[in-house]
Parts: C-alpha cells; sequence; structure tokens
C-alpha cells in the first residue's frame, strides 16, 4: 500500500511492474522526461501490462474523418527521470482527481516517457489539435485540460495502482 | 531511428524519420508523414494552428496513415475496445478467445486466495491506517487482485 506522507493517508495499492524492453537504436538527445499516470479499465489495464506499453488513442478506423492517433492522453508530472516516492506520490495525486478504483477506470497505469524536444503546449482545439501536435512533437501538453498526449512508443510502464478516493 | 519497446513475448519496432522544419527542433515522425509540407508547419511551435493544420493534413496527405506500419496499432482497431452509448468499453469477447485471459467470473473466483493474502499483509503492514480506512482499502485491493488475474501471468 502506498501513503501520501504529506497528509499520512492512504493514497493507492501499486504493485511494480517487470522491465519494459525498450531500446533505440541512433540514441537521441532527450530534452525532457515526464512520469505520467494514465486510469483506464482492468481489462485494458491487463493487456497494457501484457505488451509494456500504452497502446494510442483509439480512433475510429473506418471513419475518414479522423486520423491516426499516436499517442494517448494521461496526466502527468513533467521533469521525472525516476520512479521515486516522490514522483510516484505527486503522479497518483494527479490521477486521483480523475478517478478511482470505485469509477469507470479503477486503475491506473503509471509510467516513464522521454521527449526528443521540450513539450508542445496547446490553448485551443482540444483532442484534434492534441493528435495533430503529437504527429511531429513527442510531448503535448493540453493547458485547458490539464492533461499530457504522450506517444506511445515512448512510454514504458513502470507501475500499475489502485486509486482510493480523496479526500478520506 | 528506430524505438523497440515491449515484452519479451511481443516486441514493437517503430521507425521514425527526422522532419526539418528549421526550428533547430530534432522531430521525429511517421514515414507517411514526413513528405508532408504545409505552410501551416512554421518553426515557431507555439504558432501552429494544429486544429487546421490537422484538417490539411487529412485532406493533402498522400498515404493513408492506418497504412502506415510503422505505427502501433490502437485497441479499436484490435477490437479490444467496442462502442457502447457513445464511449468505449472493453470487447470482453475478443479478450474470451485471447489465450491466458480469464473471464470476469473466472478472475474473481480465481484471485481469492492472493486477495486474502494480499489484506493479511497489508492490514499488517499498514495497523492503523488500515483500520481507519478498511473499507476502502478492501475494495481497492480487491480491484487490484481482480486485475492481475484477468492475465494471470501478469
Amino acid at each position: 500500500m502506498f501513503t501520501d506522507d504529506r497528509h499520512n493517508m492512504p493514497l493507492a495499492i501499486v504493485a511494480k511492474l517487470q522491465l519494459v524492453i525498450f531500446e533505440q537504436r541512433h540514441r537521441p538527445q532527450i530534452a525532457q522526461h515526464i512520469i505520467f499516470g494514465h486510469d483506464t479499465n482492468a481489462w485494458t489495464a491487463a493487456s497494457c501490462i501484457e505488451e509494456g506499453l500504452i497502446r494510442p488513442s483509439a480512433v475510429d478506423p473506418t471513419d475518414p474523418s479522423w486520423l491516426a492517433a499516436l499517442g494517448f492522453h494521461t496526466r502527468g508530472v513533467v521533469g521525472v527521470r525516476n520512479v521515486t516516492d516522490r514522483s510516484l506520490t505527486d503522479v497518483l495525486l494527479r490521477a486521483q482527481k480523475y478517478a478511482n478504483y470505485g469509477s469507470a477506470r479503477p486503475v491506473c497505469l503509471v509510467g516513464l516517457t522521454v521527449g526528443r524536444q521540450t513539450h508542445a503546449t496547446i490553448h485551443q482545439g482540444g483532442v484534434v489539435s492534441e493528435h495533430c501536435a503529437n504527429f511531429i512533437c513527442d510531448i503535448v501538453h493540453s493547458q485547458k485540460e490539464k492533461r499530457w498526449a504522450l506517444r506511445s512508443h515512448l512510454s514504458r510502464l513502470t507501475h500499475v495502482a489502485v486509486l482510493l478516493p480523496p479526500n478520506l | 531511428m528506430t524505438t523497440i519497446l515491449g515484452r519479451p513475448s511481443k516486441v514493437h519496432t517503430v521507425i521514425e524519420y527526422q522532419y526539418h522544419l528549421g526550428s533547430g527542433a530534432q522531430l521525429w515522425t511517421l514515414p507517411s508523414l514526413v513528405v508532408f509540407r504545409c505552410p501551416l508547419l512554421t518553426p515557431d511551435l507555439t504558432q501552429i494552428d494544429w486544429f487546421t493544420l490537422y484538417d490539411m493534413i487529412r485532406l493533402r496527405r498522400r498515404v493513408p496513415l492506418l497504412q502506415d506500419s510503422s505505427r502501433i496499432q490502437n485497441a479499436f482497431e484490435l477490437r479490444r475496445i467496442m462502442e457502447q452509448q457513445q464511449g468505449r468499453v472493453p470487447n470482453l469477447e475478443h479478450y474470451s478467445r485471447l489465450p491466458g485471459y480469464l473471464t470476469p467470473e473466472e478472475s474473481k473466483r480465481h484471485c481469492q486466495s492472493f486477495l486474502g493474502f494480499l489484506t493479511h499483509d497489508i492490514s499488517r503492514g499498514h495497523g492503523t491506517i488500515f483500520d481507519q480506512h478498511e473499507v476502502h482499502i478492501r475494495a481497492a485491493i480487491r480491484v487490484m487482485a481482480e486485475t492481475i488475474f484477468i492475465r494471470p501471468d501478469n
């Protein structure tokens, strides 16, 4: 069990995952690191854990008005290279605002991602703009929605958590 | 650039090409998008109208992105999720056919002893906090155990 020591409250049940294979040939310069917390349902979580990654946002391939997305939406904390108790607390607290064990997305997948350029910030245009910026930028931040769009193939899973509701 | 990501049982290989915008930033994109040129794509990323650019890509791209083998497919394409009441839910019919996945009932049944172990272990390690928030903690442990046992190999 993981507790928020600053408030002495139980935060989540957390399990550490086996290391994901992550190799980059012609290793690029990394400009930014993020720890993310992606709330999802149990079946998708089981599938993501099996594969070690979160597949891109679901876009209907039969609808020509949608372009295939390269990334997924998540909550995150920028500037974190490793998962520590502090960074895990920070990201779980953010994810906790949107879901917990009693919601439709009871499982939170935690991981690390890298960006080869500093993130692009989106002020308007919602999901469509975020998808589009993700075509050329690794990390996209929606200022209005307070969420991040991260590329699936750069984001590796490290932990799985089930969050308790806030303000118990 | 090539990125390899996944588990030993299934590894994804993604190939990207550098996209030159003249800004000095290292930008990488799909092979099918690297040839796309549009005046909207300016070196100053903060000035780009992404919403309009999306339409431009949609209308003018030469190769459909869906056919680009360099990208990772999404769950909808793989039938892992389905539409339900304007939302998307897991497609349990699909998962029931996959090897190693249990049905919701099987998952609940098989996780009982693991659930008991987890509850006992956590209650011993966090006595006071566990007692204060027992109902919530037990419920969260149950969700964790059932999630793990959807695919026990996880």
